[in-house]
């Protein structure tokens, strides 16, 4: 096991949404603020950390024809209490991420994770997967949230900084509002998938 | 038969198989009730607050008795009385309205002469930077304040301005409102 590895392949070579491409749904639809992007990037890395940890502990016990149905059990379970102890103690995050907190369970990169992943290695092995994993989605979110918030609303820290307001870098009147609707979204997410092929080019041609 | 098909015919195999599965699905099911358990009652707290805290906000009143005989509709989903100095002041009314982001939970406050005294958006999913222009500025929501009858959204006499780039929010407040003001209307006669 190599955690430095592990690292950087969650967060750059291996990054669950830019090259893996899993988990577009979420990380489009919720990064419109700071306080989104970083609610949702930690309540999944908390969520794949923890079933990663639970499958990898099974993986022997679980019979190989039902082990889908069984992961899926695990993840909706993790998912669920943790959104009953966000709706308990975070309001504001449950509210303003709403109904994609249950969508966690379909989301992709906990699913992929268990089945290419935990379902072969170690529990410890597969906790720092599920710790890089996450951190690497929410290092992706956390971009996206920053360049949409500021292109579209003009601020930086929405819903975290400065009262909830955000700091305000430029007035509100010149913020390109299609930044924050899902076309924003996809434009945002193409580009940094396309600059993140561009430096994974770069770096193997200059190996060679 | 072949061999493979003979496993699935192994009762020892088919029962492993659902014991295992029931198994897990035990565990998690105890787990999330222990779950429950825990949060269930911060959770209904937090909603009694906020659900007071709309009601103070959009008529104050000393206490708000719910009316005995309204029955529920799809929009108008309780109907509270505000009785102040054992006076109606007034009713207040949670109603739900449909809007770009889905659902949103609206409460408001409607005086003894059928005019709005106040709205408050509880729970909305609108778009961020957009929606919430309409639902998440007060100042915004306070512009319903002292109109009563059918309200319409930009045209006519009765009408509350929609907020550039949030037409479908500023609409599906109006109709939420309008819904309140019907059924505190029917009471008020």
């Amino acid at each position: 096991m190599n955690f430095g590895r592990q690292l950087k392949e969650g967060l750059v070579t291996q990054n669950p949404v830019l090259v893996q491409l899993l988990g577009m749904c979420s990380t489009m639809a919720i990064t419109t603020s700071l306080s989104n992007g970083l609610g949702m990037g930690v309540s999944v890395l908390i969520i794949l950390t923890l079933s990663n940890i639970i499958i990898s502990a099974l993986r022997k016990i679980i019979p190989d024809k039902i082990r889908i149905a069984a992961y899926i059990v695990v993840i909706a379970g993790f998912v669920t209490m943790v959104d009953l102890l966000l709706q308990a103690y975070f309001q504001s995050i449950a509210n303003s991420l709403g109904v994609f907190i249950p969508l966690i369970v379909v989301n992709c990169i906990i699913l992929a994770r268990a089945e290419s992943f935990a379902s072969k290695n170690g529990v410890l092995a597969s906790a720092v997967d599920g710790i890089c994993q996450g951190l690497g989605y929410t290092l992706v979110l956390l971009v996206m949230s920053v360049i949409r918030e500021f292109l579209g609303s003009g601020t930086f820290g929405g819903g975290i900084l400065n009262g909830g307001d955000g700091i305000r870098i430029f007035p509100a009147d010149y913020g390109a509002l299609m930044m924050v609707l899902p076309v924003g979204g996809f434009l945002t997410l193409g580009c940094l998938i396309a600059l993140m092929q561009w430096a994974q080019n770069r770096s193997k041609e200059g190996k060679k | 038969m072949s061999e493979s098909a003979k496993i699935q015919m192994d009762y020892k195999y088919i029962a492993r198989l659902a014991g295992t599965l029931f198994a897990i699905s035990a565990v998690t099911a105890l787990l999330l009730g222990l779950v429950n358990y825990v949060t269930a009652p911060v959770i209904d707290q937090i909603q009694a607050e906020k659900k007071a805290a709309a009601m103070a906000a959009v008529l104050p009143a000393d206490e708000y008795p719910a009316v005995a005989d309204f029955v529920p509709t799809d929009s108008v989903g309780a109907l509270y009385e505000a009785v102040s100095g054992g006076e109606t002041v007034g009713y207040v009314a949670e109603v739900t309205s449909s809007g770009f982001g889905g659902a949103m939970s609206i409460t408001v406050g409607v005086s003894a002469d059928g005019a709005v005294t106040g709205v408050s958006v509880t729970d909305n999913s609108e778009t961020q930077g957009v929606g919430t222009k309409v639902v998440g500025d007060q100042s915004v929501l306070d512009g319903f304040i002292g109109m009563s009858g059918v309200i319409t959204v930009n045209e006519g006499d009765n009408a509350f301005d929609a907020v550039t780039g949030a037409t479908v929010s500023s609409k599906a407040v109006t109709a939420g409102v309008n819904a309140a003001l019907e059924a505190a209307g029917a009471y008020l006669q």
